[in-house]
């Protein structure tokens, strides 16, 4: 289309009210583009109507600036509502990375500090019962120590000093009211390997086994009390014990 | 304040909210005046004047300043709207035989217009009538050319050639009138020498 032809089309006056296809603007752009000179022809056009609308102009009431600036404001307030419903914020995507990292540290923290407790939980249960164990024991003991004690304070108990050579000495703590009677072994030497002491009670020439010997020289061993005994005898036997005393073993020997 | 056009522009297109306090003063008068003649209702006419500044505000990046004026695109923005709203509430009455001035001044002579303006309005009762009835039917009242050529019962075709020689009449009055306004302005900086 040349200049002359677009200019009889009047396409810039409809263009300047308005009245263009969006076909015919994109002509009416496209010939402005190609000259210039037509561009001055429809700004001149577009002023003058511009002019013309001031000409007309009426001045609306002094409260719509405000209704015009609040309705914008508030225009913006709910498309930016509406943004934030549809996409996270930025910021409660970090705090929820955060939080995530957060619990993640926390409850390795957390199952760290229970293994922990619960090893320290299974040491202290062991100690407790080990604790537990020595108590009774050492109730134990004292039970015995207490009876040991009261059989020793007996008036009835009589000391009887059985004798070896070399002034070996074992003492027998003898009681005929009780069931039981008490060997402490003194200076009897420990048995050799593979041997073993056992204690014979002499009735009506018989000698009755009363078991052997656990040999501890510290403590007071636990003997049963024999009836009708007429001397204790002490021989080395060997280990286990024998049913018969070997005579010519017999370490030391007291007469009742 | 008086802002330039380009300064205008730059704000828009940077989304500067400030600028819509500042079009409206420039430019809403001259808005008003059309929407006002096209809805023949205050109410409504305010109602589109609130909707065509929201979407002046959303569009606002978007203008082309190559494309046209700036006032050309607000104006079409805002014709537009008004246009959509007759259409939306299911009235389009506008007879040919109502006088637009007659009716909108009944509403708002109170307010008055600008004094600026009432030269110009007495050199545009120079246009011929047949002339300012079609412009005014498309410009202030949002008629398509086919509307007015149905409207004034006149064919398509003389439509478009009275608008055409119309709006180069009118241009050569405002033309006149830049020629007066600058030899009433040398004339009064002579008055004061």
């Amino acid at each position: 289309m040349t200049k002359e032809e677009f200019i009889k089309t009047g396409l810039c006056e409809q263009y300047v009210l308005g009245l263009t296809t969006p076909e015919e603007s994109k002509l009416v752009e496209e010939m402005l583009l190609t000259y210039p000179e037509l561009k001055g022809d429809c700004r001149g056009l577009e002023n003058c109507m511009e002019k013309y609308a001031r000409a007309h102009a009426i001045p609306p009431p002094a409260t719509l600036k405000k209704s015009v600036l609040s309705k914008i404001d508030e225009q913006d307030a709910m498309e930016r509502a509406a943004r934030n419903n549809y996409s996270i914020p930025k910021w409660v995507v970090i705090s929820a990375a955060a939080s995530l990292v957060g619990l993640l540290f926390f409850s390795f923290f957390a199952w760290n500090e229970k293994a922990n407790a619960e090893n320290k939980m299974a040491i202290l249960s062991t100690e407790f019962q080990q604790f537990q164990k020595d108590c009774e024991q050492v109730e134990n003991e004292k039970m015995i120590f207490a009876s040991q004690n009261s059989f020793l304070k007996d008036p009835n108990t009589t000391h009887i000093h059985l004798r070896g050579e070399d002034n070996t000495l074992v003492v027998a703590y003898w009681n005929e009211g009780k069931d039981n009677a008490y060997l402490k072994l003194e200076n009897l030497p420990a048995p050799p390997a593979g041997k073993t002491y056992q204690i014979w009670a002499d009735i009506n020439n018989e000698m009755v086994d009363m078991g052997v010997i656990n040999y501890d020289d510290k403590k007071m061993i636990s003997i049963p009390h024999m009836a009708n005994a007429a001397s204790l005898n002490i021989t080395l036997e060997k280990e286990g014990g024998s049913d018969h005393p070997d005579v010519s073993q017999l370490k030391v020997s007291g007469v009742i | 304040m008086k802002f330039v056009e380009s300064q205008i522009v730059e704000m828009l297109h940077q989304n500067d909210k400030r600028v819509i306090a500042i079009i409206y003063d420039n430019y809403a008068p001259s808005l008003y005046g059309v929407v006002l003649r096209i809805v023949q209702s205050e109410e409504i006419a305010q109602d589109v004047m609130q909707d065509a500044f929201v979407k002046i505000w959303k569009k606002g990046t978007t203008y082309d300043s190559t494309k046209g004026t700036l006032f050309t695109w607000l104006l079409n923005i805002t014709r537009n709207t008004a246009i959509d709203k007759l259409r939306s509430a299911g009235f389009r009455k506008r007879g040919k035989n109502q006088s637009i001035d007659d009716h909108v001044y009944n509403h708002v002579s109170s307010r008055g217009t600008n004094p600026d303006e009432i030269g110009v309005k007495e050199l545009l009762n120079n246009l011929d009538d047949k002339y300012k009835e079609i412009i005014d039917m498309i410009y202030f009242r949002g008629f398509t050319q086919k509307e007015v050529s149905e409207e004034l019962d006149i064919p398509l075709g003389t439509v478009k050639t009275r608008l055409r020689t119309g709006l180069r009449e009118l241009r050569g009055i405002f033309d006149v009138t830049s020629v007066i306004g600058l030899f009433l302005f040398f004339n009064s900086i002579s008055l004061l020498l």
